[in-house]
Parts: C-alpha cells; sequence; structure tokens
C-alpha cells in the first residue's frame, strides 16, 4: 500500500491554508449525504442552483418588465399596481423576483466557498473561478439597480449612494448627485437609462456565464428536478406568508430615516454610513477585495503540499483521432485538430496542457493507447497488479486518493492489495481484467461521494465499468467518505467473503 | 408523504436559503437620519467667463486674417481670445461658520465648458442663517459678486437645495 490513509493523501494534495474549512466542508457534505443522499445533496448543485434561480430572475423580471412604467411620478405607482392590482400574479411574481435575486447572490456565496475549500479554484481552474469572480460586480450592480427602479425610500438610498460612488470617478461632467436634489435634474431619461442598463446586465451575465463554464465539459444549468421544485416551492411559500412590497414613495425633498435594507445587495451602503467611509476609500475596499479574490488561484499555494501530477502526453503514432478521449475529458483539454504527420488519418489529437486537470480519465478511454501521464500508463497498470497480487489470492483494492476512505485497519491486511489512483475514472476494462486473470479475489474500488468528484465524474464511472464488461460480480464499488477504518474493514471483508 | 422525494428534514433544510433571503431581503432596518437633522444642498451649473474675452479690435483683426486665407487653412493658428474659462469660488457659511470655500476648475480637457456643482450639508433641523457667495472671475481676494443670505427653517430630514441662476439664487424644498 502505497499510504496507510486515503484521508491524509487527500488532505496532502491541499494548501496548508485551506485544509480546515476543508475538513468542515467535508463535515457539512457528509452530514447532508446522510439526510438529502448524495444524488440530491444541494452541495453537489450549488452552480445549477444559481442557474435555476437566474432562471426564475430572468422568467419574473421579463413579466415585471411590461407593466413598469419609466417615469420619476409613475415608476412607484406601476410597482404598487403590480403588488396590489394583480396580488395573485403579479404580487407573487414580485416576491419572486426579490427572494430569488438575494437567493442568487446567497448561492453564488456558497457556491465560491465550496469551490474555494474543496480546491476547485487554482491549477487547470483558474480561468472558471476568474471568470466568476467577475461575475460579482454585474450580479450586484444589477440587484442594487432593481432596487432604485421601485423608487421607493430605499431605491433613493441606493441612487444617492450610488450618485456618489460614481460622482468620483471621471465618467461625466456633472454630478450624477444633481439629480437627487430638490430643484435637480431627475426625468424619465434616468429611469428609461436604469431600465435599460437592468434589462442589459443578464444579457452580460449570459454571455459571462457561458465563459465561466467554457472549460467545463457538459456544465449542468438545471438541478435535479426534485431539487428545483422543492427550491421553488419554498420560494413560493415565501412570496405567499410574506410579499415582497414597498417602503413609502421616494422624497428628494426629504433625508431618509429608518430603511429597510436587502442586505445582500446594499450592505455596503449603510456600512459606509455607519463607519464614515470616504466613498474613495470605499471603492479602495470594494476593488481590492475584488482584485484580492480574483488572484487566489496564484497565492493560494503550498510547496509542501503534494508535487502536481505531469499533464497528459500522447503518443501520436498510435493516435488514430477517434475523440473517444475528447469525450472523456471532463475540463475540455482535447481539441480534434487535422492531422499533421502524414499518417493515414483524418484526425489527430491535441491536448492543451494548461486545461489538463491531469486526472487520468482519458487514459482508459483509448483503445490504442497512446495516453500516458508520467508513470501512469495501462501498461504501469498492468505491471503493478502483477507485481501487487503474484497469484497468492488477494483482493485488489484500488483507492482513490481523494476519497477519504480511511484504509489504516486494513493497511497490513495481506488479504488485500492496495493500489492508489488519481481518479477512479482512470480505470479501464483492461485493468479490471488484468486483475482477475492474475488471480485477484475481487476487485474493490474506493471512490469519492459519486456526485463530490474532484475532476467532475459525475456519473460513478466504475459503474460505467461495470456495464462495459456486462456485469462483473467480482467488482464492488464503494462510496466514500468513510472516515471510519472499522467501517472499511467490515465493508472489504464482507465483500471478498461474499465472493 | 414524501414532499418530491425528500425526508421532511431535508425538505425542511431546503427551505432555509428561501427563509434567510425573504428575511435578509427587508431585515434589520437601517437608520440613516433621525428627526433632529437635516441638509442644505448647494447644487448648480453655471458657465464662467472667459480668462480672456474677444474684444472689438480682436475680433476686427481676427475676421481680417480669416478674409484671404483657404477655408481649410482658416482654423489653424487663428483664435480669438482664449477658450479657458475662470475657475467658479464658493463659499457656502451656515450660521456664520465657513462650512465650504473653494474653487472648482471648469469642465472639459481645456477647461471651456460649465462648472457642475453638488455640495450636501449635514445641518440640524430648525432655522438656519445660510450664506452663499458665488465669484465666477477667478479674481482670488476680491470681493464676491453673487451672495444670498437667508434664515432658512429646515424641516425635520428636510432637504433645501440653493441654486445660483445667475445673477440671483433660488431656493428648492
Amino acid at each position: 500500500m502505497d499510504k496507510e490513509n486515503s484521508q491524509q493523501d487527500a488532505a496532502r494534495l491541499l494548501p496548508a491554508v485551506i485544509r480546515p474549512g476543508w475538513r468542515l466542508l467535508g463535515r457539512i457534505t457528509g452530514f447532508m449525504d446522510r439526510i438529502f443522499t448524495a444524488r440530491l445533496n444541494p452541495i453537489y448543485h450549488l452552480g445549477a442552483i444559481g442557474y435555476f434561480l437566474f432562471w426564475i430572475l430572468l422568467g419574473t423580471g421579463i413579466y415585471l418588465y411590461l407593466f413598469y412604467d419609466m417615469s420619476p411620478d409613475r415608476a412607484y405607482g406601476s410597482i404598487q399596481r403590480i403588488s396590489e392590482g394583480q396580488k395573485w400574479l403579479g404580487g407573487i411574481m414580485r416576491s419572486l423576483h426579490r427572494y430569488a435575486s438575494a437567493a442568487f447572490a446567497l448561492t453564488v456565496l456558497i457556491h465560491m466557498t465550496q469551490a474555494f475549500f474543496s480546491d476547485r479554484f487554482r491549477k487547470n481552474r483558474w480561468f472558471a473561478w476568474v471568470t466568476g469572480a467577475a461575475i460579482l460586480p454585474f450580479m450586484w450592480f444589477e440587484g442594487a439597480t432593481g432596487y432604485v427602479m421601485v423608487w421607493d425610500e430605499r431605491g433613493m438610498m441606493a441612487a444617492v449612494a450610488f450618485s456618489q460612488w460614481f460622482d468620483v470617478v471621471p465618467l461625466a461632467v456633472e454630478p450624477f448627485s444633481r439629480n437627487f436634489a430638490p430643484g435637480g435634474t431627475l426625468n424619465s431619461l434616468f429611469f428609461f437609462l436604469l431600465s435599460y442598463l437592468h434589462l442589459l446586465m443578464p444579457c452580460v451575465m449570459i454571455i459571462m456565464l457561458w465563459i465561466h463554464n467554457m472549460r467545463i465539459a457538459r456544465p449542468p444549468i438545471m438541478p435535479p428536478r426534485p431539487l428545483a421544485w422543492a427550491i421553488f416551492t419554498w420560494f413560493m411559500v415565501a412570496a405567499l406568508i410574506n410579499p415582497a412590497v414597498s417602503g413609502a414613495e421616494a422624497n428628494i425633498s426629504r433625508l431618509i430615516g429608518a430603511v429597510e435594507i436587502d442586505w445582500f445587495y446594499l450592505a455596503l451602503f449603510p456600512a459606509a454610513h455607519a463607519w464614515s467611509i470616504s466613498v474613495p476609500a470605499l471603492w479602495s475596499v470594494v476593488l481590492g477585495a475584488f482584485g484580492f479574490v480574483s488572484v487566489f488561484p496564484w497565492v493560494v499555494r503550498d510547496p509542501k503540499a503534494a508535487p502536481a501530477r505531469p499533464p497528459i502526453q500522447l503518443d501520436l503514432s498510435k493516435c488514430t483521432g477517434c475523440e473517444l478521449c475528447q469525450k472523456a475529458c471532463p475540463f475540455e483539454a482535447v481539441s480534434i485538430v487535422p492531422r499533421a504527420d502524414g499518417r493515414p488519418f483524418q484526425w489527430q489529437v491535441e491536448f492543451q496542457s494548461e486545461r489538463c486537470a491531469s486526472c487520468g480519465l482519458c487514459i482508459p478511454a483509448c483503445p490504442f493507447p497512446a495516453l500516458s501521464m508520467g508513470e501512469w500508463s495501462l501498461d504501469y497498470f498492468d505491471r503493478r497488479i502483477v507485481e501487487l497480487l503474484a497469484g497468492k489470492n488477494k483482493t485488489m483494492v484500488f483507492y482513490c486518493e481523494r476519497s477519504k476512505a480511511d484504509l489504516s485497519a486494513v493497511a497490513a491486511d495481506q488479504r488485500f492489495a492496495f493500489l492508489k489512483i488519481p481518479c477512479v475514472g482512470i480505470l479501464g476494462p483492461k485493468t479490471v481484467t488484468t486483475s482477475l486473470e492474475n488471480g485477484a479475489r475481487g476487485i474493490a474500488v474506493f471512490q469519492c461521494s459519486p456526485l463530490n468528484c474532484h475532476y467532475r465524474v459525475t456519473v460513478s464511472r466504475v459503474d460505467t465499468l461495470r456495464g462495459e464488461l456486462g456485469g462483473v460480480p467480482e467488482v464492488a464499488v464503494i462510496d466514500g467518505p468513510l472516515p471510519d477504518p472499522e467501517d472499511v474493514k467490515r465493508r472489504l471483508e464482507a465483500f471478498r467473503e461474499g465472493l | 408523504m414524501r414532499p418530491f422525494g425528500f425526508s421532511w428534514l431535508a425538505f425542511l433544510i431546503l427551505g432555509a436559503p428561501a427563509a434567510i433571503s425573504a428575511y435578509f431581503a427587508d431585515n434589520p432596518h437601517y437608520h440613516y437620519y433621525h428627526e433632529t437633522d437635516a441638509a442644505l444642498v448647494v447644487s448648480f451649473k453655471h458657465t464662467t467667463p472667459r480668462i480672456h474675452e474677444c474684444t472689438p479690435e480682436e475680433m476686427k483683426a481676427f475676421l481680417a486674417g480669416l478674409a484671404w486665407k483657404p477655408k481649410h487653412m482658416q482654423k489653424a493658428g487663428l483664435s480669438c481670445g482664449s477658450r479657458e474659462r475662470h475657475n467658479l469660488d464658493l463659499l457656502v457659511k451656515v450660521d456664520g461658520r465657513t462650512v465650504h470655500e473653494k474653487a472648482t476648475v471648469p469642465s472639459g480637457w481645456r477647461h471651456d465648458a460649465s462648472v457642475f456643482l453638488f455640495e450636501k450639508f449635514m445641518v440640524g433641523a430648525g432655522p438656519h442663517k445660510v450664506e452663499v457667495y458665488v465669484r465666477d472671475t477667478g479674481a482670488a481676494g476680491a470681493d464676491y459678486p453673487y451672495a444670498y443670505t437667508e434664515v432658512i427653517d429646515f424641516p425635520p430630514l428636510g432637504v433645501v437645495a440653493v441654486d445660483f441662476q445667475k445673477p440671483s439664487f433660488v431656493l428648492h424644498r
């Protein structure tokens, strides 16, 4: 056995600074797995839930826009008519719009936290992290301008605060704040511009979300249906119990007294007021925080963490351009390009090493085999399996280095032969047949929680493998995390004896 | 019965984001200003005179210079007066205390456009003597040619704006 404990293996791969958060996240996801089952655990679907909330925002927003009046005198009244004049449709739409927008911000925040503490923000994933962070200002601006459109006291507070923000930026010669003084220049043009921006931002965000997912194969944009229905039902309940309403109508001849705050989008404004932060200082804080988050992929590193594996290497003389490796890659790191070496095939493979996660999923996908990753290749597997089994009626145990299965209770057990692998996706039919041909008494595979695979193998690769082999009873797939070594021992022994 | 296939505990947990969103979308409230507060705003747009206005003699010379030149050459090197305008000096006093004294440069790359001003001062509710002085000739140290003095009664949470429309001032409530 290479290492006695897969939990420690997984921790070794991470920078030290994120390990405590990673352990806590592991406990939370384990708890949620027990309550929701791994398939419906919302933590594994945060990105998709974010999309789902975005679709709700888009649908309800289009409806509300049909009735919105873009003028300072009538904007407030038009929103009131939606809420009160058509309580059972417009009122619910408005409430859904507001609460889904708040939940969208909350989901994005949790999604980022989860990506950070599960180490899915650096190396080949820096692009998704940075483009995701770039969506944040648009999301925030969209949420905050939505409140201005209502044109109640809260909207005016946001408008005045925004004006002060933008007055220090040399965008226009006339201070925006002049709009919001008695006798000022506020007119329908402002509301037209505001509505236009509020419509434009989601279009920009759709493009940015597309860019955000560019390096991810088959990104999910809808959560599983039961999850979507349950979330939607709760938002309907919130809309019915606590419908969104406007505050008092904005009055630019009056200072704002006590005002409701949406703490997801408007928190900065009262914070700046309470702590007397000047506008330039606030800009510095916001831009600094944004810049700081954006550079995480490069600054959060640990030279003591386990070194990265080399990217995939291609033996072009064996490649036929069959595209199977491209289909297996979860990170869009494989391109099919016209043949350049004169061999009698139309296409060949080209790897973009900066996108490669070194998961090895393409290695078993290649039937020829043309791919390897450092020492990892199908030949390497064959050699190691022969060495480890040595005809002693052992059970072959493959364990993913991130599966968090504690194997310490069986590490010295001579009935089992252990081989650590980067991901269960690296196992192919040949590995299984080699093991069985060399006298393995069954093959046990410890994988991550199926929907929490570090390499996005969202459907268990080993289940697919089972199908490819026509159902092999000698293969057992055991889902992680399994922090109890006795539990691991019990399962392994039960499997071995059951054969 | 299992709602959408979830256990009741799971279903209740899924309600948490909606509950958190619905609560924190409005609560807790924040108190910006109190009934004892009020604000004075000085907000206006004003185009100050050019630093050097075109005199009749200069205009005569300028036109004479244009007369013999072909059209595509007329612009180069010819001008009458300066493009740049004077700074605008603003002095604001509340109850005799200076709360603002600053020169503002006209907008535009060459400082040839109008001055746009927006200044806000927090004052307590109630009557205050407000003095606003404007000078648009850039003559530092000279008297302010435009002055406004008035005792204004600020209502609780009220905002009163003083607008300068040369040569007078207008009060907006």
